[in-house]
């Protein structure tokens, strides 16, 4: 139970967020929000009533806290400046799945076109990334001969495609664009959240913004792991630094032409990655 | 256009300072306001007005002079009436910021004719 | 001590107008007014919304289906009208299937007149309403 990185997580979501709509808005020649804003808009959602849908399943509002729930529990379980980790990769694969299939559970249950629709499209989309993102932290397990995160040898040449690949499906698994497509369906009216106001909305918006501090802080374990705390901090920033310029630069692609892009391009460059890592090795 | 985005990060940002200065263009059609002693009563400006907001009042009591009244809320700012006036009796202004919270109906109607 | 005030989010419904007061609504979120550093965002689905911003007079087709729109947004929400037309109709006030003002079909917090409205003006009348709002 790794309270730093709790805390760490807890902090870092806030200070994300912020860095990543500063970006966008000096990338468009504008000033962005003041810098406790992401706190300002958690506030204003729990002082929100929570609107009963008649139509949509009681289960509703539940949805997004199963997610958030998967995602404190890896927060708490990766290591950080020394304290070691107390949860495996394969334990952590499949709690981002778990988060994943939150955003297609909650279109399904709301009785809603959009929500509908978003849900199929976040469906598909998890069924495109999933095989290259789990091949590729496979490939780096097998690289550093381990399945914990503690000890892990860091930085190697070899890991390049994997690196790679886990980059863009990172983006995929955040809902960034380039692959935006269930986040904004029809541009303008919110996909799966649309039935959700309140404490479940504010549920939604904290496992997007955790879930961003996650994907940075294991791409920062897995692949370049030096073990100090503040060189840890400074690279899971500079990380997720990178992923607010590409959003900020790339448009969004369209559902079957992500689908194309990872099974033409991305399944086999991972399973490249994972054929080269087990010659290293054996 | 990653290098266009990486130097814009350093260039200064383009929003205007709103809150805190105030830029209006001189021309700009903002309220309209009533002179009475220019006024001759020819009511062109209420034949003018497409919408029907210039309106004249008459007089309740014999020896005054009627008022001519122009409901915001119905204006378009068009300025026909300033271009149909022959004495120059009503001005443009450069007041643009008009919002008022809606009480009443009666209450708003006064607000909005208000000189 | 209310949070609506430091983080406002606005939905944007046009009840049949013609587009004027539209985009000097959407230039507000452009990068020469930006709304962004009040904190206010544009959002898309009204669940999620504090303040609606309604153009247009009130066509009288689409009239249920505004109402339901504006009965989907959660309690302790702005209603702001802008431009002539919500007021008393504006160009449009003797056609034959509109039916200003707005504050006959739901309780309208604040009205802005112009025609249209400069962004400057909407950004002011929204601070005034998040002020009355407490």
């Amino acid at each position: 139970m790794n309270y730093l990185n709790l805390a760490f997580v807890g902090i870092a979501a806030f200070l994300f967020v912020w860095i990543e709509r500063k970006i966008l808005a000096s990338s468009q020649y504008r000033v962005g929000p003041p810098i406790l804003q992401p706190v300002y808009d958690l506030l204003k959602l729990l002082e929100k009533e929570t609107i009963r849908n008649f139509f949509a399943s009681p289960m509703l509002p539940f949805v997004p806290f199963v997610g958030l729930s998967a995602l404190l529990v890896v927060a708490a379980g990766l290591p950080f400046a020394g304290i070691p980790a107390s949860i495996d990769i394969v334990t952590t694969i499949f709690l981002l799945l778990l988060v994943s299939v939150a955003y297609p559970i909650a279109g399904f249950l709301s009785f809603s076109p959009y929500g509908y629709i978003s849900a199929r499209r976040a469906a598909i989309q998890i069924l495109s990334y999933e095989l290259p993102l789990t091949l590729s932290i496979i490939s780096a397990a097998i690289f550093h001969q381990t399945l914990s995160f503690n000890n892990l040898s860091g930085f190697s040449f070899y890991l390049l495609p994997a690196m790679a690949v886990f980059y863009v499906c990172a983006l995929a698994a955040m809902h960034k664009k380039p692959f935006d497509v269930p986040n904004a369906v029809e541009e303008l009216v919110a996909g799966s959240e649309t039935e959700f106001s309140g404490i479940p909305l504010a549920g939604f918006k904290l496992i997007e913004w955790i879930e961003g501090v996650i994907l940075a802080e294991l791409f920062f374990l897995l692949f370049i792991g030096i073990p100090d705390a503040i060189t840890h901090i400074v690279s899971v920033t500079v990380i997720f630094s990178s992923f607010a310029i590409v959003e900020a630069v790339t448009p969004r692609l369209r559902i079957d032409h992500v689908t194309d892009f990872f099974i033409k391009y991305m399944v086999p460059l991972s399973i490249a990655g994972v054929v080269i890592a087990c010659c290293v090795r054996f | 256009m990653l290098r266009e985005v990486l130097r814009s990060i350093f260039k200064k940002p383009a929003t205007s300072s709103f809150p805190f200065e105030d830029h209006v263009p001189e021309n700009h059609r903002g309220k309209i306001k009533w002179i009475p002693e220019k006024c001759i009563y020819c009511r062109l400006c209420e034949r003018s007005c497409p919408t029907g907001a210039c309106k004249f009042i008459p007089p309740k009591k014999a020896g005054e002079k009627g008022t001519i009244e122009i409901d915001i809320g119905k204006c378009v700012f068009c300025y026909e009436c300033v271009l149909a006036c022959p004495k120059d009796a009503l001005e443009g202004t450069l007041d643009y910021k008009l919002a008022y919270i809606s009480k009443s109906e009666k209450a708003d109607e006064k607000l909005r004719k208000k000189n | 001590m209310t949070f609506v005030k430091k983080s406002p989010w606005i939905f944007h419904l046009n009840t049949g107008s013609c587009n004027g007061c539209d985009i000097e609504a959407v230039a507000c979120v452009t990068p020469g007014f930006d709304i962004e550093r009040l904190g206010a965002k544009l959002v898309g689905s009204p669940r999620h919304a504090d303040i609606i911003l309604v153009t247009g007079p009130v066509n009288k087709h689409s009239l249920e289906r505004i109402k339901t729109v504006v009965e989907q947004a959660p309690k302790g929400k702005v209603i702001v009208g802008i431009g002539a037309c919500t007021i008393s109709g504006g160009l449009f006030k003797d056609s034959y299937n509109t039916d200003p003002p707005l504050g006959k079909h739901m309780p309208v917090t604040m009205y802005i007149p112009g025609c249209p409205p400069k962004p400057e003006a909407i950004i002011a009348g929204l601070a005034k309403a998040l002020e009355a709002l407490k």
